[in-house]
């Protein structure tokens, strides 16, 4: 436990005031949209709707800044090169399995952390306006960071095998116009699904398309998938710096 | 714990890059002793420490530290030795205070009171960040971490390169009073041989990946001397007591490998004692006979 303790130090010491920026930067958002949050009458079915739509809106847009500040590179990778770190941590005790649980550890405290901020955010929203958006953001903020992850594993992945700054930049590029495509494919595609209202008709939120699509989003399926996807890329993470700490130099 | 003779052992080493080849290298470092690694910029000093650290995958030989595998007991290793290099490689952030955290967790037997001892001794300020510190302060405190955890071998790769001569001899008289238990040994890389005559017990040294000589520094400082002839003389001696000849223009100096033999041959010469520089720069010029 001890070495993991000095290496998730070492880090979050290097990486403080970038931790610190984005923690303040989440916090005032969230600040701000819980504000507009408390603004709306509830006794009035136009500013429910209003309001569902809003919170929604806002849940979703926090959810997924927070994830990708839990899932993205903090750059003590780039750091570590820099200083000669990650030649001289050859010749210290942390095995690269070692090395690697810290990163994932480390992953994981940001995860919890942004994960605290938009929990706070929507049940401080469900208690002032009664709409309950817990597992939607949630598993919004699970594929966000799953995302950031991933493309956190791939610019990994790219570093551990460019030999030059040249080659790190057209894999990098590579990669951009891959993640591109994909997205495109994605977008392209017809997906068709029966979501259902989850009120009755009648409920002032009937037909609330935001909603509708947020209580979708915040079902057990999705939740099972989100889960999933952020387990699956956090053993991706694994796997690829498993890798590059255990790789020897040429 | 397993005993060993050798802190070192490399047999048959040899690792292959374009253009340069560290070839089939072998010498040892008996436990208790100082090495010290000679060698030009470019003559393979850096690959071989790199290749007994396992930075670096070696094409074929053997390397054994403290009697253990290099590569099999790596972890176990590591926990035992200690690595300085020419840079320092700690973030400009941390002050001497962080990396005692960062340290403390890594070694088992990182020791708070020696570490804060040597900080004290080389007047490091505990709380200033080491982006502030000068070169001799980054090297100070490079070394004060490396002694800090009762390493049994420490390895050094051009440490003293770029500091003044005074903070030199600090950080060489350091060493000597580390090594005072007997069971310490240091192998310790540099071109400065005047470093190396001050402290070391043996040497090896190194050119174009090949392995010149080993042994006792004494006695291969003994054996060598630098024979002053004139140019006319250089026939009458043996090809065999000659490492190289250095020609100018008032005659020839001529490096011989056996001093003591090559009094009585050559009785009416001078033969001077020559001194690791000497030697490696007779050694480096070996190939091309005479030069000048």
């Amino acid at each position: 436990m001890k070495m993991y303790r000095s290496l998730i130090y070492k880090s979050f010491k290097i990486t403080r005031r970038r931790d610190k920026l984005f923690i303040v930067l989440i916090l005032l958002i969230a600040t701000l949209f819980s504000m507009v949050n408390v603004s709306f009458k509830f006794d009035d079915s136009m500013d429910i709707n209003e309001a569902a739509s809003l919170i929604c809106v806002f849940s979703f847009i926090l959810a997924v800044l927070c994830g990708m500040c839990a899932g993205t590179n903090n750059g003590t990778y780039k750091t570590d090169v820099n200083t000669g770190w990650d030649h001289y941590i050859k010749v210290l005790p942390p095995t690269a399995v070692q090395q690697t649980v810290a990163d994932i550890l480390i992953k994981l405290i940001y995860v919890l952390i942004f994960g605290l901020i938009i929990m706070m955010y929507v049940i401080i929203a469900n208690n002032s306006t009664g709409i309950d958006i817990i597992k939607y953001a949630l598993n919004v903020f699970l594929f966000a960071t799953s995302l950031s992850v991933l493309a956190d594993t791939v610019y990994s992945f790219i570093a551990m095998f460019a030999k030059n700054k040249l080659q790190l930049r057209l894999m990098g590029l590579a990669a951009i116009v891959c993640a591109g495509l994909i997205f495109k494919a994605i977008g392209m595609m017809k997906i068709d699904i029966n979501m259902g209202s989850p009120v009755p008709f009648g409920d002032p939120l009937y037909g609330n398309t935001a909603y509708e699509l947020a209580m979708f989003i915040g079902s057990d399926k999705v939740t099972f998938i989100s889960v999933s996807a952020f387990a699956v890329t956090l053993g991706l993470y694994f796997l690829a710096l498993w890798r590059s700490h255990g790789r020897r130099e040429p | 714990m397993k005993e060993y003779e050798n802190a070192i052992e490399i047999k048959g080493v040899t690792k292959k890059y374009d253009g340069f080849t560290l070839d089939n290298i072998s010498f040892d470092v008996p436990k208790g002793c100082i090495m010290g690694f000679i060698g030009q910029n470019g003559a393979g000093k850096t690959t071989t420490i790199r290749s007994l650290l396992h930075i670096t995958d070696i094409d074929s030989g053997e390397i054994s530290l403290l009697g253990l595998d290099h590569i099999n007991d790596e972890t176990e290793i590591k926990k035992r030795i200690a690595v300085v290099f020419d840079d320092l490689p700690f973030h400009d952030i941390f002050t001497a205070k962080d990396m005692a955290k960062i340290f403390e967790g890594m070694y088992p037997d990182w020791d708070n009171a020696v570490y804060t001892q040597y900080l004290e001794r080389f007047q490091l300020p505990l709380k200033k960040k080491i982006g502030q510190f000068s070169k001799g302060m980054k090297m100070k405190l490079q070394i004060a971490c490396a002694l800090s955890h009762n390493a049994e071998l420490l390895i050094m790769d051009e440490a003293t390169t770029g500091l003044d001569p005074v903070v030199r001899d600090e950080i060489l008289h350091i060493f000597m009073e580390y090594l005072q238990n007997g069971k310490r040994s240091i192998l310790m890389s540099s071109h400065i041989t005047s470093d190396l005559e001050k402290i070391a017990d043996m040497v090896t040294f190194i050119d174009k990946g090949k392995i010149l000589l080993t042994g006792y520094k004494d006695e291969i400082i003994e054996k060598h001397g630098i024979l002053k002839c004139g140019k006319d003389k250089l026939k009458e001696i043996d090809t065999e007591d000659i490492v190289s000849i250095r020609t100018n223009n008032f005659g020839a100096e001529v490096m011989i490998n056996d001093r003591e033999n090559a009094a009585f041959k050559y009785r009416d010469c001078t033969i001077d004692p020559a001194s690791l520089d000497d030697i490696m720069l007779y050694y480096v010029h070996r190939d091309m006979k005479e030069w000048s």
